[in-house]
């Protein structure tokens, strides 16, 4: 599926993202756990389908399980005891509640996570690090391709071995072994050898004379412009806005910080514009297209 | 590049991987909320002064493909290897890299091999821990190389297998200095035993793949390199 920002510049949609996932690391205010989970939810659905929401979900649930029983397991700071476990130490209210938090920020950091994964393809990650970082980011994209061609050459070694009476899934288990260790250690001449002459190539063609330039599709249009505007503008706002202390929420000795104050909501607000940022545009093109064909 | 300022960067790598810890620890002691995030970010900044050296020293092609061609292996091999969780052979291939083409090149194998492999399996919030970790890996193991200990195999299976718990040991130190607190001995060490296990899974991986790889490997790379005269 085509999503709105798959026409952004990737400079745009790394900032985006990056902020989403530094944001959703930032805070242990539960408010801004849950909001971070449910937009991070929403808009990986949205990019990637629910079938793979699922699958992390479950993934992140038995982590989320894990961290919430085991914190007031082992933590037994907090006033408010619930009951005593038995080996005689206090059970509290808060450490479970910091385990609740907790777990859920580690759960919205996988979403997140799978967001990132939609949005930010092989590509567009060559494109963003190809210029500081050029050498790693040729030998990235070496390994790229390499990966399916040695996944070839595996099956022809396989395939020859096995033609000589040689082949792995044949003989005895200390034969097998031995066989595997051929194979790769074929692989490993074949590889090698044929690397150096990829090398002597790149070289032949004049490789490290000059800088490197590269191919690239995406240019900077209006929209990124604006896009990357708001973007930061709204990452500065909500930074000041959490880091200064605004949202802090203490769970230990015991519950304290105003968690639905004015200034508390407002902050919200501007949390939620940030995080569903690709979504509301997304919504806008929704609504700019039924309206033109309304009006025709 | 000035022979200076690569001298300089020569002499951070270590002052970064001790500095490291260091700051970890200080994140903690300082009981800062966002230390999920801080500790992430010191891991990926940990790592600049090695992409930094190697960027700069501006390595020859030749130089570069024969660490393309171990990643490419270590990451198709932990794709093959992925049903069984972590048994994973990568930093056994991480070792053989480092013991053949210095510390530098152990770091640059282990940390690509690291990030290449995630692009198969999806990015998460573990990819730079990984790449730190199985860098260090095949740093340290370029580094013990010229000691005395590393002329014999078991030693290096020894490291190998040491090098399955250190990996384990540093990437719990996310999740234990980003999601518990407040960080008590009985947490952390309910943190190490619940991640035993694996950590003893993958060590026997390592140890394993190592065992077979090691010399003949080690012949072969050695081969390619007086054949061709690389990394001089």
């Amino acid at each position: 599926m085509k999503n709105i920002f798959s026409i952004y510049h990737p400079l745009v949609i790394f900032t985006y993202i990056v902020s989403a996932l530094a944001f959703a690391m930032l805070t242990f205010n539960p408010v801004y756990v849950i909001l971070s989970f449910y937009i991070g939810s929403l808009y990986s659905i949205y990019l990637l389908g629910i079938k793979k929401y699922i699958s992390t979900l479950k993934f992140g649930v038995v982590l989320f399980i894990v961290v919430a029983i085991a914190n007031p397991m082992f933590n037994h700071q907090g006033l408010t005891v619930l009951f005593y476990n038995p080996w005689d130490n206090p059970i509290t209210l808060e450490a479970f509640a910091y385990g609740l938090s907790s777990g859920g920020m580690l759960v919205s950091i996988f979403i997140w996570f799978n967001c990132y994964n939609g949005l930010i393809n092989n590509d567009k990650f060559m494109y963003l690090f190809g210029r500081i970082l050029p050498t790693i980011a040729l030998m990235l994209s070496m390994i790229m391709k390499w990966v399916p061609v040695t996944k070839n050459r595996i099956s022809i070694i396989n395939n020859s071995q096995k033609s000589l009476g040689l082949g792995v899934n044949m003989g005895t288990k200390k034969q097998k072994i031995n066989r595997c260790i051929r194979v790769t250690s074929i692989l490993m001449s074949w590889s090698l050898e044929d690397s150096i002459e990829t090398a002597d190539s790149m070289k032949a063609r004049g490789y490290g004379c000059t800088k490197r330039t590269s191919y690239s599709v995406y240019k900077w249009g209006t929209h990124d412009i604006i896009s990357m505007f708001i973007i930061s503008l709204l990452v500065i706002v909500n930074g000041v806005l959490i880091l200064g202390g605004y949202s802090t929420y203490e769970y230990y000795p015991t519950f304290s910080g105003n968690l639905f104050g004015v200034a508390n909501l407002f902050a919200y607000g501007l949390y939620i514009i940030l995080l569903a940022y690709p979504l509301l545009l997304e919504g806008k093109e929704e609504i700019v297209w039924k309206l033109l064909k309304y009006r025709t | 590049m000035s022979v200076k300022s690569r001298r300089l960067l020569i002499i951070a790598e270590p002052v970064v991987m001790l500095l490291t810890p260091i700051l970890l620890v200080f994140t903690t002691i300082y009981d800062i909320e966002q230390t999920a995030l801080l500790s992430s970010l010191i891991i990926i900044f940990a790592m600049v002064p090695f992409f930094a050296r190697f960027e700069l020293s501006k390595p020859k092609p030749r130089d570069i493909v024969p660490l393309v061609v171990l990643s490419v292996i270590a990451a198709l091999g932990r794709v093959a290897f992925a049903p069984i969780p972590h048994f994973k052979p990568v930093s056994a291939i991480v070792i053989v890299s480092g013991l053949s083409f210095g510390p530098q090149a152990g770091f640059m194998t282990g940390a690509l091999s690291a990030l290449a492999s995630n692009m198969f399996f999806g990015q998460g919030p573990w990819t730079p821990w990984q790449m730190f970790t199985w860098g260090l890996v095949g740093y340290l193991a370029g580094l013990l190389k010229k000691t005395f200990l590393f002329k014999k195999p078991i030693f290096i299976y020894i490291y190998g297998f040491l090098s399955g718990f250190m990996f384990g040991w540093i990437m719990n130190i996310w999740y234990i200095i980003g999601f518990i607190k407040p960080i008590t001995s009985t947490t952390v060490v309910g943190a190490y035993i619940a991640s035993f296990y694996f950590d003893v899974t993958h060590a026997v991986a390592t140890v394993v793949f190592l065992i077979p790889i090691l010399i003949p490997w080690q012949k072969k790379l050695n081969r390619i390199k007086l054949k061709f005269g690389l990394m001089e």
